[in-house]
């Protein structure tokens, strides 16, 4: 039974998403997305009325902090990053009052049950039912000990939906580097904690843009009858970063673009963009669809490898007038690096839908602006009407770009005439700027995804499933290369949009991708 | 300073009525034709403010202040009394602001009006013509409620915004039900201010029946008091409305004198009768207008919310601890800009206006 059901008063203030009061433990919470994103997204959100008076954060890590220390740290990143900034010093206080701190090892079990007695403490003088979220922001590394002694120390249970008071885990991304890792990682949990307590995190689905694909599919009449291979020529997705790998190369090297952007974000990006309309927007109908797309990606052959994917790793070169190094020689990368920066794919969606469509995605560091899209190109008109009269025709197709960061809109290309005597045609864009169109700024995406975990909405998280899925479709590629061995990689021009084998892998089909 | 230049800094261009869109294209085109700042005309609502007075300033500041929120066509119409110049006199001018993110220039829209004497006939027809097509109407009233605000208007509104925070009593409060059964009738949805305003604090009492405490209590209610400020004594009726109709309580039957400063009233509910106070008192008690609501049981037990002082509020309750919590106010255009999305739909309103008008009536 849900919260509106048990109070009346709750009844018909669901639009007010009001979690309930509950404590939302931080583990790693000495760590950088604790201070820069984490209690800035609380603090923005209890400024816009969104948390319950009942509200408690325990940050929970291995350095020994006093409570007055840690608040002063995150009101210092409040201050810093919070989208309601700079704090409200009227407000702070009682803010501040619901925030502590409590230091413990992750291996230590000791250490978990001293956090119970402390959150039971925190339950009692605050008035929380011992409703709790367990938010893992740590590396990989430390997850199976956390999530083991969680469940050790009885702090997470395996419980029915609707339980009261309900124990949730959010984990972060990466989940796995493979196939056999994300199994692992999904078994672990699964030891601890049923499905639908656990809520994997991708920041890339609390962004506004991603979630208005849906709304633009599905709330629209327009769109979804052209959605589909009668009319789409191919769709083409970009995730551009132009940054390079700002001195994560140990990181980078292990992971490279397609675990760092393309397994995940962009993927996320592809099941939204493909799907079938969902039942209800209810998470499991949600993802139920999701994964589809992701199980009728058709598998690329061990020799399909070369034709469909291209790899590259970007040289020296100039971005935003600041000239830049080459990835290889980034600290923490070899000199001999084959690691990806960029990676171009073309797969089929084998399904109703998308049956002959092709999907081009591309994913790079060091590129010229950090950019996300997703374009549906279509095809021409059937008849060319005008070619007739010896005037010039529309050269472009009609396209459907969805920019999901930054300066996030929606914009439609089509032919329009040139005011004049004669019948010349020019390609036009009709464009919607959530900026112009809503004034105010998008909440961050934190501030979403922590909110709908307090509320027990998954639907923008990725269930296991998903991650299962996306790994072995990444898999075969990964498998492929480790077969080529050292065998070297095309480069690209830290600056450009990426090889002239990317520009071939769609000039081979007669296409070119948009300049985004 | 050229006339574009005039324009987009805000300051008001005469027109002829006659040719009003066209002098906004045309200034526009040469707004954007110069190169010099990218500046986008954007616009989700038309807004009709419509009046005179203290009311009709407020509301149209208002409806200024939010276009940075909602980017909206203002229609700004003071009516006049006859003489001193002609019936109708009509300008232009762009509420500009930089968009987030900075670069363009983000630009709304405003009609000013005046309609002197006779010439409030022409203006039904004015304002047809100069609304945005394909973009919803909103009349915005302030300054007490005129349960005419649509119908005269002679446009199809499809949503009034009052505040129920300028409300005087008894009387503004029964105009309001005939403003919303009038509403209603017509499709046209009523938003109120002093409802949105509420809203935390509605989310706030209901929080303390979310577990451990539960909901149970609420059956066994014996006395609710309320303490409200003079605008805020019918927006505590609202208070009242909702809770009377989210819990099931009877008829309101008067147990003495109700008057401007209050009353006290008998009310039936589940389990037997509950004593209402509503004390109206002078003094400042922020925008929503309400000291304290607080509710015993008959097994003793208290829940209370009171006022503690700028953006805070006490809550007490039996089986939780007292505290004060953060209690941000929204400014008055954040609330205009909620009432004309999707909350600004609220059906729980109605029901609540009308126990409220029970009180009052």
């Amino acid at each position: 039974m849900g919260i509106d059901e048990l109070n009346p008063l709750r009844a018909d203030l669901a639009d007010e998403r009001l979690p309930e009061p509950c404590t939302m433990v931080i583990f790693g919470a000495s760590g950088d997305l604790t201070k820069r994103k984490l209690v800035p997204a609380i603090y923005s959100l209890a400024v816009d009325r969104l948390l319950p008076p009942s509200f408690a954060v325990v940050g929970f890590a291995r350095r020994p902090i006093p409570d007055e220390d840690f608040r002063a740290q995150m009101r210092e990143g409040c201050d810093r990053h919070a989208r309601r900034r700079p704090v409200d010093d009227r407000l702070w206080p009682s803010i501040a009052q619901s925030i502590f701190y409590q230091q413990g090892n992750f291996d230590d079990l000791a250490a978990y049950r001293a956090l119970g007695e402390r959150l039971e403490q925190i339950d009692e003088a605050r008035g929380i039912a011992g409703n709790r979220v367990f938010y893992l922001s740590v590396p990989p590394t430390n997850v199976p000990d956390i999530l083991r002694n969680l469940g050790a120390s009885g702090l997470v249970t395996r419980q029915p939906r609707d339980a009261r008071p309900f124990q949730r885990v959010i984990v972060e991304k990466p989940f796995g580097v493979d196939l056999e890792t994300a199994r692992v990682l999904n078994q672990q949990v699964a030891s601890v904690a049923e499905e639908h307590q656990i809520y994997r995190i991708d920041h890339y689905l609390g962004k506004e843009t991603v979630q208005n694909l849906m709304v633009l599919r599905f709330a629209n009449g327009i769109f979804e009858p052209l959605w589909n291979n009668h009319f789409v020529d191919h769709v083409q997705i970009t995730g551009a970063e132009s940054l390079g790998i700002e001195g994560r190369g140990n990181y980078f090297e292990q992971a490279g673009i397609l675990r760092d952007m393309v397994q995940n974000h962009l993927f996320q990006i592809v099941s939204l963009t493909a799907m079938e309309p969902p039942i209800s927007t209810g998470a499991d109908d949600l993802r139920d669809e999701k994964v589809k797309v992701l199980k009728a990606m058709r598998p690329l052959a061990e020799n399909e490898i070369d034709e469909n994917v291209v790899r590259a790793q970007y040289t020296a070169g100039s971005i935003a007038g600041k000239q830049v190094p080459g990835y290889r020689a980034e600290p923490g990368v070899a000199a001999d690096s084959v690691t990806e920066t960029y990676v171009a794919l073309r797969f089929f969606v084998d399904n109703w839908r998308w049956a002959g469509v092709p999907f081009y995605l591309r994913a790079g560091k060091g590129m010229p602006k950090k950019v996300t899209e997703v374009a549906l190109v279509f095809k021409r008109a059937p008849h060319r009407l005008f070619a007739r009269l010896g005037v010039t025709e529309l050269d472009e197709p009609n396209v459907l770009a969805i920019r999901i960061q930054p300066d996030e809109g929606i914009s439609l290309r089509f032919g329009s005439k040139v005011p004049g005597p004669t019948t010349e045609i020019h390609p036009v864009s009709m464009e919607f700027r959530y900026a112009s169109s809503f004034g105010a700024e998008p909440p961050e995406a934190y501030e979403r995804l922590l909110l709908d975990c307090a509320l027990g909405d998954a639907s923008l998280f990725i269930r296991g499933d998903e991650v299962e899925a996306s790994w072995q479709w990444i898999g075969r590629i990964h498998q492929a290369w480790r077969a080529a061995g050292g065998r070297s990689v095309p480069t690209y021009e830290a600056g450009s949009w990426g090889p002239p084998e990317a520009d071939a892998l769609l000039e081979r089909d007669g296409r070119r991708w948009r300049r985004p | 300073m050229t006339t574009v230049e005039q324009f987009t800094s805000g300051e008001r261009i005469g027109v002829d009525v006659q040719a009003i869109e066209r002098e906004l294209g045309s200034l526009w085109r040469e707004a954007t034709s110069d190169g010099r700042q990218s500046v986008t005309r954007a616009c989700l609502w038309n807004v009709v403010v419509r009046g005179n007075g203290e009311g009709f300033d407020r509301a149209c500041a208002l409806a200024q202040a939010s276009v940075s929120l909602v980017p909206a066509r203002l229609l700004l119409v003071r009516l006049e009394p006859a003489g001193g110049g002609p019936e109708i006199e009509t300008w232009v001018s762009a509420n500009c602001h930089l968009a987030p993110g900075g670069g363009k220039l983000l630009c709304s829209e405003e009609i000013w009006m005046v309609a002197r004497g006779d010439g409030a006939r022409h203006v039904p027809a004015l304002l047809r013509a100069l609304a945005v097509p394909d973009v919803p109407i909103c009349v915005l009233g302030l300054g007490g409620v005129d349960p005419r605000a649509a119908s005269d208007l002679g446009v199809d509104a499809d949503r009034v915004v009052v505040d129920t925070g300028d409300c005087e009593g008894g009387r503004d409060l029964e105009a309001l039900v005939r403003l919303a059964h009038a509403t209603r009738a017509n499709g046209t949805r009523l938003a109120d201010l002093g409802w949105l305003r509420l809203g935390p604090f509605r989310l706030l009492l209901a929080a303390l029946f979310d577990p451990p405490v539960g909901a149970e209590p609420l059956q066994r209610l014996s006395t609710v008091r309320l303490r409200a400020s003079r605008h805020g004594a019918a927006t505590a009726a609202l208070l009242v409305g909702w809770l009377a109709s989210r819990l099931g309580w009877g008829t309101a039957r008067p147990r003495g004198a109700v008057g401007p400063n209050g009353g006290t009233w008998t009310l039936s509910h589940g389990r037997g009768e509950l004593a209402l106070e509503i004390e109206v008192a002078d003094g400042d008690a922020g925008r929503d207008g309400i000291y304290e609501l607080a509710m015993e049981t008959s097994a003793g037990e208290r829940f209370g919310i009171a006022d503690a002082g700028p953006r805070a509020i006490r809550i007490e309750a039996t089986g939780l601890p007292a505290r004060v919590v953060a209690a941000p106010e929204r400014p008055d255009a954040e609330l205009l800009a909620i009432a004309l999305g999707r909350r600004g739909h609220d059906p729980l309103l109605a029901t609540a206006l009308a126990r409220a008008a029970e009180l009052v009536a």
